[in-house]
């Protein structure tokens, strides 16, 4: 239990500091201005630090994990995407799993009947929380570009038109703000639930989603119950995105909050399990093609060995060869 | 253990992280400088709004719903405000002062949030 308390308190913790720095501080420059550039820089410079790193790292030899025939002679039907035979389908290989996560679609489990009998099914469920989850989170994102840019480009507003189609509550209720909050809610209690994802659940594994949660829960206050001056906010913004270093006045606080998690969230992501973002692309049992029978692929860095044939070994030894009465190849 | 990277996927990876570092600071590529957010001004600056300016700027919608349903749902259809001020419930009534439909668009648009009240009530 003491490895998701901590992070819980952890996070509780961080939603705490700016809210009583700005609050009672004054120190809304700080956490409004100062934050969120080193956030962006550390995000940004991290997560090319870790991709180089990664693209650096050798793939000595073909690892795809595969599932499907390997394209073979003519009569043998290859299973294009799940044994990539060229370039393009591993490219659609990988956004399959990018776009759709194949992968987790097969995700199966393992239960024990009475009987003994142990009996593996299918499990879609984290297939589809991690669809809604992620989607979800694509949405919100992108929604937010209504606060960096003056006149919002139209794919955000058609964007806000879809999210908000039921039309209920006064601010229209973002169909995302309900899938991402339940989604991340299930992710939490699902790693609760099962004694096994329990057991090999760390800390860092909490952490990301506690953080989730409070970001996204902190947002829907904001939007729903408890407002802020959106105005002055998307004020701080275009300033920020335009290097004026101004802090409006009268933001209120819980914004703080908002914008620190998700600062924290920026600066936590490059060193963190949340790096899948790029590690998705650069995993070479994903991206590499199946193509091993066709093609030899060398270790780069095998050492150069000098192969003693067994005819260069004969050469040296024939005398005594014979003269032990060995049978020898050439006379 | 290092290795040289190929060309080719030096190229996509570089690609990848250029489309991603794009989209991140798509903000920053905007053109044009920090402007001063729209302040519409209403009609009598010396008169009292319903609620104080503050309230009014970050929740004015959520006064104007409860107005909604507590006039046409239950027929209380006058606002008295703590300090003891009659008000009407009743768009015309913000519209005494805040004169037009114009005054709520500069905001409304610059914050891209669509009001939903003149689709009723397009006379306004």
């Amino acid at each position: 239990m003491k490895k998701a308390v901590m992070p819980f308190a952890i996070v509780v913790l961080l939603a705490l500091v700016p809210y009583v720095a700005v609050e009672f501080a004054g120190l809304g420059f700080v956490f409004g201005v100062i934050v969120p550039y080193l956030a962006i820089a550390v995000f940004l410079i991290g997560f090319t630090y870790r991709i180089i790193d990664w693209a650096k790292s050798p793939v000595p030899f073909r690892i795809p994990t595969t599932c499907g025939q390997e394209k073979s002679l003519d009569w043998i039907r290859p299973n294009r995407l799940e044994s990539p035979s060229n370039f393009f389908e591993a490219v659609a290989r990988v956004f399959s799993e990018v776009l759709f996560f194949r992968s987790l679609f097969r995700n199966t489990k393992a239960e024990m009947h009475d009987g003994p009998k142990l009996a593996y099914g299918s499990s879609k469920w984290l297939w589809i929380a991690g669809l809604a989850f992620h989607w979800s989170m694509l949405v919100v994102v992108l929604r937010h570009y209504r606060f960096f840019i003056e006149k919002v480009p139209g794919f955000v507003t058609l964007l806000e038109d879809f999210d908000g189609i039921l039309d209920v509550t006064l601010p229209a209720l973002y169909l995302t703000d309900v899938l991402l909050l339940g989604a991340v809610t299930f992710l939490v209690l699902r790693r609760f639930r099962d004694v096994k994802v329990r057991l090999i659940s760390i800390p860092a594994d909490y952490f990301p989603l506690f953080l989730l949660l409070g970001i996204a829960v902190v947002g829907v206050l904001m939007r729903y119950i408890v407002k802020v001056d959106v105005m002055s906010v998307k004020d701080l913004m275009i300033n920020l995105v335009h290097f004026n270093l101004t802090l409006p006045e009268g933001i209120g606080a819980l914004f703080y909050v908002h914008l620190f998690l998700v600062c924290v969230f920026a600066m936590y992501f490059p060193f963190s399990k949340l790096m899948h973002m790029g590690g998705v692309f650069m995993s070479p049992t994903r991206n590499l093609v199946n193509n091993s029978r066709r093609k030899r692929h060398v270790n780069p860095w095998n050492p150069d060995i000098r192969i003693r044939t067994y005819a260069e070994y004969e050469d040296e030894f024939r005398e005594k060869m014979n003269k032990a009465n060995l049978p020898v190849e050439k006379k | 253990m290092r290795r040289k990277m190929k060309i080719k996927e030096g190229i996509l990876i570089a690609g990848g992280l250029l489309l991603f570092f794009f989209a991140v600071t798509y903000a920053f590529w905007q053109e044009g400088e920090a402007k001063k957010i729209p302040t519409p001004t209403a009609k009598a600056p010396d008169k009292h709004c319903v609620e104080s300016r503050e309230y009014m700027r970050s929740s004015h919608m959520l006064l104007l719903d409860k107005w909604r349903k507590s006039a046409v749902r239950e027929g209380e259809r006058i606002h008295v405000t703590p300090d003891g001020r009659e008000f009407e419930k009743n768009l015309s009534t913000c519209f005494e002062c805040h004169v037009s439909r114009g005054f709520c668009v500069r905001c409304h648009s610059y914050a891209s949030a669509k009001p939903n009240c003149f689709e009723c009530h397009h006379e306004m």
